[in-house]
């Protein structure tokens, strides 16, 4: 299988938090998610996938573009292409759920109509619609995490990485994060998750890995 | 000695790096200005619009009032000290260098400092500390072209646009300062040969200066702002320093310029 993610003899560090000579290959269209008890840690791994942690050793290569050593311009691009859920979400606090989702599709050329259309359409799938014109700041951390997601994946993305993708969420959040993997499973999206909640993440995936206290340290 | 020099030299060398930094970050957000982004450009002239009505439309009130009442002021009393014709006119020319060429574009980018550039780093420091920046990025939003060029064109344009109205206000204040001290009769005709005191020139300085000064203002907000990493305490201290900063650049570059066209 060719891989989407290719990451070698990883080195990075980060806030209170630090991969050492970490390796991993995930093939276009798998599912896989990267367990261990130091959660920051793990969301290093991701970060670094998504360019948001300098390298200081070892090579990240995306959907064939080597993260560790892209420009600013090159990762933007890269990005356009990936569905990134953060641990809190980080969506645009003054603003309502529904700007927040359509504001990624009118950046990127969707007209203003056919944007409206889409982020109704999957606010309504998700089962969503009472909480769609609220601004984010007023909204629990729960329904901002499920409405990251929805931005994540309205964007077709062949990439989904997510961080502690089971933080925040109650069973019915975890129901709603559960169905769009699915779906982005069925769309053949290639998934890397991290997250120290082995349960949660077990019926998301196809393969689980397991980083050491080596590997992954405070 | 040795040690004063050595942190004069220390101090000196951070001032650089910053500045080489605000130019940076002006580069790239002008970069992104010439780059041809189609898709984009809608999302980015309404967030634009959005700061133009913020900064200029809505410190139109402030800027009237201040041009007015300063202008009227300094007009009352120099009437009150000179009385004959060849010196009001030199109380004109006076009027229409100083307070058009240099008080007029220094005077409204320090409004437009206090009033947008602090509200500016503000709302880019929460929005860096909650993670919102790195968000739009998530999702291949460039922050440079959506978050920092509609502040810029916002802050230049309203500069501008402003530093003309502080000038109708000067003229004003001083127009009416002036019939009060009976150096001319109550009708605006008889203000009109002191309104052509004003050269050409006059009037292009303080609009290029007024621009940039909404380009350095602008580039000093955003600097302060995005520098904010994680930890809100950390935005009242740079909100403080960008206001500081932002008043500091703008007072040197209005001498560099007057002493250049003296």
């Amino acid at each position: 299988m060719t891989p989407s993610i290719e990451i070698r003899d990883l080195w990075v560090e980060g806030v209170g938090a630090k991969l050492q000579g970490v390796s991993l290959s995930v093939g276009v269209g798998e599912r896989v998610a990267v367990v261990g008890p130091h959660q920051p840690s793990l969301s290093l791994l991701i970060r670094a996938c998504a360019g948001f942690e300098r390298v200081q050793r070892g090579q990240v290569v995306v959907c064939g573009v080597e993260v560790s050593a892209a420009d600013r311009r090159a990762l933007l691009q890269l990005r356009r292409h990936l569905g990134y859920v953060s641990i809190s979400g980080g969506l645009l606090a003054n603003m309502t759920m529904r700007d927040n989702l359509e504001l990624a599709l009118r950046y990127h050329g969707t007209p203003q109509a056919d944007a409206s259309r889409a982020v109704q359409s999957v606010i309504a799938d998700a089962g969503l619609e009472a909480s769609a014109d609220v601004r984010a700041c007023l909204l629990p951390a729960e329904l901002c995490k499920c409405f990251a997601y929805l931005r994540a994946v309205l964007l077709e993305p062949t990439v989904l990485l997510a961080e502690d993708p089971s933080a925040y969420l109650h069973p019915e959040g975890r129901n709603i994060v559960t169905k769009l993997h699915a779906q982005a499973h069925a769309r053949g999206v290639t998934v890397l998750v991290a997250d120290d909640d082995i349960e949660f993440v077990e019926p998301l995936v196809d393969r689980i890995i397991e980083l050491t206290a080596l590997e992954a340290a405070s | 000695m040795h040690d004063a020099l050595r942190r004069l030299g220390r101090a000196f060398l951070t001032e650089i790096r910053r500045v080489v930094s605000y130019a940076t970050l002006t580069v790239l957000t002008v970069g992104a200005a010439l780059r041809p982004a189609r898709h984009a450009r809608a999302v980015v002239w309404t967030q634009a619009a959005r700061q133009i009505v913020f900064t200029g439309l809505e410190a139109i009130p402030l800027i009237v009032f201040l041009g007015a009442v300063g202008a009227g002021v300094f007009a009352t009393i120099a009437f009150t000290f000179f009385s004959g014709a060849e010196e009001n006119k030199m109380v004109v020319d006076i009027l229409a260098r100083l307070l058009v060429r240099e008080v007029a574009p220094l005077s409204t980018a320090v409004v437009v400092a206090l009033r947008s550039g602090a509200a500016i780093t503000v709302e880019l420091g929460s929005m860096s500390a909650r993670g919102e920046v790195e968000g739009i990025e998530t999702a291949g939003i460039d922050p440079i072209r959506w978050l920092l060029l509609p502040r810029f064109i916002g802050m230049a344009v309203a500069t501008v646009a402003l530093t003309l109205v502080f000038v109708a206000s000067v003229f004003a204040g001083a127009f009416v300062a002036a019939v009060q001290a009976g150096a001319l009769p109550p009708q605006w005709s008889a203000a009109l040969p002191y309104l052509f005191a004003v050269q050409p020139l006059d009037i292009v300085l303080a609009l290029g200066k007024a621009g940039l000064f909404g380009v350095v203002s602008a580039s000093v907000a955003c600097y302060h702002g995005l520098s904010v990493r994680g930890d809100v305490t950390e935005i009242p201290r740079r909100v403080a320093r960008a206001l500081v900063e932002i008043l500091i650049h703008c007072s040197a570059l209005a001498a560099v310029f007057a002493l250049l066209v003296l």
